[in-house]
């Protein structure tokens, strides 16, 4: 506190006052309380003496009390008893310090009286006045002074013996003399209260000034308490309610506090249920993780944070991964030091890694079956494609033929291994549409009975109408022949598989476990069997690609392209098994009512359709762009066996440059083209080709689509696409396609 | 602040001088009455008209007879005025006589024995110390109060009657000492007299 705060605190000359008078008032009644003893005891003095020197009066042999006694008794007791009185009941008042001034000089006057007039006896008269002087009162001084000056004015005039001790000739001349003594010490004695008067002052000030400090700094400390213990409130709400786990202990590691996140992570229903059974860190740490003992060294060695990984053991025995953040602080008592630690659940965040993990996994293995797809797609589409030829040249030997058609049989199987890789990775060309899935299953049916035999049997739980799906139909009779197939493989004596469809809301708790798709109405379907149920070791990898329990039997894609499938729809799938009670496989599919309903366009030939007759094609000219060489040769030749007048490209570039250098040789009636092409490729070459010439159809060819086509609701009016590998027949109805949609 | 340092009550309660007031009147009054009795002279009545002093014994001095009540308090003044006297009319005093008032020598002894018969015996000089039965000598002479004293001249006549105290056991001077000095010092022809403050030698009625 430095000397201008205690400036500011400075009292004003108004509360000195109030203040001054109020201690002389309590220095005068403490006074008071000095009379109330001191006048009895003059009182009782006086007796003793009267008793002493004239204790009876005489007649004869007859006694009597000594009228000096009894005036010392009556008198002596009237004058002193009654300020003592007003002392004790009413001290307060100014007026019983008057009394007590008024008693105490007739006191004096009394024993001058009883002494005769001694002289000696008038120096009770100054003692009186000093011990009066302790009221620090002048006027009070005066008016004793008064008093006396009356008893001895009036006494000396009618009694003068009793106050002077002999008869005195001019009593008012010796009353003033006496007087003009007790004046000079009553002015002694003014002087001193006046003194005394400004030193109280001073003290008072200062004593203000010091009570004002103390004050502020009493409400300083009240409000720094109170905060104080606020802040303590505040802390100890955060840490009974933190989300993440709390605790205090000392430095041995002995657990002082525990919040409640700490216990239920746990197993215990509270902080101190959990106290009662665990006393130190040791006992809930796993043994092969670091030492408590060496990390609460390491944490006292630390002024900040330090962090570990762990593991704990829960209450029933399991252990949990965390993370502890702990620091070093002081105790409450200040003397002791203190360990706060938090702790992370970390059993959330290893399951994501672990899913982080698995899908990079599949990521990684769906990029290598992509590439490898892609490469086989465009290999298969010139086996295919020369196998047809082949084939379907007059001049070829029927021996020959049938060779060939083994080979086209090989390649078909392989184009559906090559299309489940694609599948997988959800590189596949999807088209959906908006169809009745419990229609597509009742007409799966008998195929369904035939793949999984005789010795199953299928029951459908199918509801009369239902919504709509949006997915594409034949990915999803792909999903659910592999499920009645592993339903199948999982029942080897046979059992039966159950279809049940149904509508059901997902709500956001069940969409962020799955994390992929957003809430609403979906259409599920599920595929039960009571085989022998999945083990908790099968089901974490079932979903894995090339994971399979088939042994060389499997390809372990079965479900990893259902997932792809159906990721790739929009819709979940989930698995519910316990061992030995068989298992379910749930589908979620999207409805089509947040989608604008597409309609297969009827009157078109379809992907099997072979019968649509192509218009005269001998004025067609077609621009092919294709930068694997094979494949580009066998479309030359594929297109030019349909009757087509072909010029072909090795990229984007070529053909773009092509298309507009020969467009004076006769107008490009459609443009095929690979997607994935060197230089350029073929989303740009069309995008240039549409804006020159917006009405020349476009076909794209891949072996998979990438991110440029995902979907064939992607494509623009006049597009189409055509997946790598195609049969010649194919290919040429989807040009005829092309074209006719070109001319209407 | 204001609230808690009030100002005492500055004869805030007219009540209270009631009291006050009747408490300083019961004062006065008794000291009214303490200063009329001390100035309240004891009874003394005429001598016997056959008194006179005894000049054989004074070898031509005066006679002074005090007359004493042995347990009166008042009389130690009348002594030390007494001693005043007996300094200031030195030469002039042949005989100085105590007279001691004893009324029943039966139960009375034990008064013998006070201490200022002691003192009065240890006086020395011309002095003497008679145990007056019943107060017997002291009616003779007029004396009813205790210091009373009596002088007579070397003829035996009677010059000085009266109290040499100003009241009830108060020394210094005053007009009967006064009067008793210049008695013995001044030869004057009348009889001096004063009033006497002291306990009664015996009651007035008994003496009458």
């Amino acid at each position: 506190m430095n000397i201008g705060v205690f400036q500011a605190f400075q009292p004003s000359n108004d509360e000195i006052d109030v203040r001054f008078q109020w201690e002389l008032n309590q220095f005068r009644q403490i006074h008071n309380q000095l009379f109330a003893w001191i006048l009895p005891i003059q009182w009782i003095a006086c007796i003793i003496l009267a008793a002493i020197v004239s204790p009876l009066n005489w007649k004869g042999d007859v006694s009597t009390l000594h009228p000096h006694l009894l005036a010392t008794i009556f008198l002596g007791g009237l004058v002193s008893l009654y300020p003592v009185y007003l002392a004790k009941k009413h001290s307060r008042d100014a007026s019983t310090r008057y009394a007590v001034a008024i008693a105490q000089m007739l006191m004096s006057g009394l024993l001058v009286h009883l002494c005769g007039g001694r002289i000696e006896a008038h120096f009770h008269i100054f003692a009186s006045l000093a011990l009066l002087a302790f009221y620090r009162d002048n006027k009070l001084l005066w008016f004793s002074a008064a008093v006396i000056a009356a008893d001895h004015l009036v006494r000396g005039i009618f009694w003068p013996r009793s106050v002077f001790g002999v008869d005195e000739a001019l009593p008012v001349l010796r009353a003033l003399e006496h007087l003009a003594w007790v004046s000079l010490e009553v002015i002694a004695l003014s002087f001193s209260n006046r003194r005394s008067h400004r030193e109280m002052q001073g003290i008072v000030s200062r004593q203000i000034v010091l009570e004002n400090t103390e004050t502020v700094l009493e409400h300083q400390v009240a409000n720094r308490t109170r905060e104080l213990r606020e802040s303590e409130q505040k802390a100890r709400k955060r840490f009974d309610n933190a989300p993440i786990g709390m605790y205090h202990c000392d430095s041995a590691g002995k657990l002082l506090s525990v919040n409640p996140a700490m216990a239920n992570l746990l197993g215990y229903k509270s902080g101190d249920e959990m106290l009662e059974e665990v006393e130190t860190l040791d006992q809930i740490q796993c043994r092969e993780s670091t030492t408590t003992e060496s990390w609460l060294e390491a944490v006292l060695e630390n002024r900040g944070y330090r962090h570990r990984d762990s593991q704990w053991r829960h209450r029933n025995g399991t252990a949990i991964p965390i993370r502890e953040s702990t620091k070093v602080m002081p105790a409450k008592d200040g003397n002791r030091q203190e360990i706060e630690g938090i702790v992370e659940d970390l059993t959330e965040l290893r399951e994501l890694e672990e899913r982080y993990l698995h899908s990079g996994k599949v990521q990684a293995i769906g990029q290598l079956t992509t590439g490898i797809a892609h490469d086989f797609n465009t290999f298969l589409t010139s086996i295919v494609g020369f196998s047809d030829l082949i084939i379907e040249c007059p001049d070829t030997p029927e021996s020959i033929r049938d060779r060939v058609k083994d080979i086209h049989t090989s390649a078909g199987r392989a184009t559906r291994l090559t299309s489940q890789l694609l599948a997988f990775s959800k590189k596949q060309t999807f088209q959906p549409e908006a169809f009745q899935l419990p229609a597509s299953v009742e007409n799966m049916k008998g195929l369904l009975q035939h793949l999984v035999g005789d010795s199953i049997a299928i029951q459908l739980k199918t509801p009369e109408s239902a919504e709509a799906v949006y997915a594409d139909p034949l990915q999803i009779e792909q999903v659910i022949l592999n499920l009645a197939a592993n339903a199948r493989d999982a029942m080897p004596e046979g059992g039966e598989i159950t279809i049940e469809i149904g509508e059901t809301t997902l709500s956001e708790g069940f969409m962020s476990y799955c994390g992929e798709a957003t809430p609403g109405t979906y259409v599920s379907m599920s595929v039960s069997d009571t085989g022998g149920g999945i083990t908790e070791e099968v089901r974490k990898q079932i979903f894995d690609p090339f994971f399979t329990t088939k042994g060389t039997s499997g390809t372990g894609l079965g479900l990893a392209t259902s997932i792809g499938i159906i990721k790739q729809s929009g819709g979940h799938i989930t698995l519910d098994s316990e061992s030995q009670n068989g298992c379910t496989f749930r589908v979620y599919l999207p409805t089509s009512e947040n989608h604008s309903l597409k309609v297969r366009p009827t009157g078109l030939c379809s992907d099997t359709e072979t019968n649509c007759q192509s218009p005269s094609n001998s004025v067609r000219r077609i621009l092919f762009a294709e930068d694997e060489m094979m494949a580009r040769k066998l479309g030359v030749l594929a297109l030019s066996s349909l009757g087509y007048q072909v010029v072909e490209a090795a990229n984007g570039a070529d053909a773009l440059e092509k298309f507009l250098t020969q467009k004076d040789d006769g107008k490009f009636e459609l443009v095929i083209t690979d997607i994935m092409m060197p230089v350029m490729d073929g989303m740009e070459l069309a995008e240039r080709i549409s804006g020159i010439s917006p009405d020349t159809p476009i076909i794209y060819t891949s072996g998979y689509t990438n991110e440029a086509i995902a979907s064939t609701d992607e494509l623009k009016e006049g597009h189409h696409f055509l997946q790598k590998p195609y049969p010649i027949k194919l290919l040429g109805s989807k040009i005829t396609e092309a074209l006719n949609l070109s001319v209407a | 602040m204001k609230t808690h340092f009030q100002r005492e009550g500055r004869f805030s309660r007219l009540s209270a001088f009631r009291p006050l007031f009747v408490w300083g009147l019961l004062c006065l009054s008794g000291f009214t009455l303490l200063a009329n009795y001390v100035n309240t002279p004891g009874p003394q009545t005429l001598p016997d008209e056959s008194v006179t002093g005894d000049p054989a014994s004074t070898d031509g001095g005066a006679q002074v007879f005090m007359f004493i009540h042995p347990k009166c308090p008042c009389s130690k003044a009348s002594l030390t005025e007494l001693q005043e006297v007996v300094q200031r009319a030195s030469g002039h005093i042949g005989e100085l006589r105590f007279y001691v008032t004893v009324s029943d020598p039966e139960s009375s002894g034990n008064w013998r024995e006070e201490g200022l018969i002691r003192q009065l015996q240890s006086w020395g000089g011309n002095s003497s110390v008679y145990f007056d039965s019943d107060g017997e000598t002291a009616r003779r002479y007029g004396a009813l109060t205790s210091g009373h004293v009596v002088a007579f001249d070397a003829n035996g006549e009677q010059i000085f009657t009266g109290g040499i105290t100003g009241s009830r056991g108060h020394r210094g001077d005053n007009r009967g000492r006064r009067e008793l000095v210049s008695a013995l010092t001044d030869h004057q022809d009348r009889s001096a007299s004063s009033l006497v403050f002291g306990c009664q030698i015996q009651s007035f009625e008994e003496a009458l």
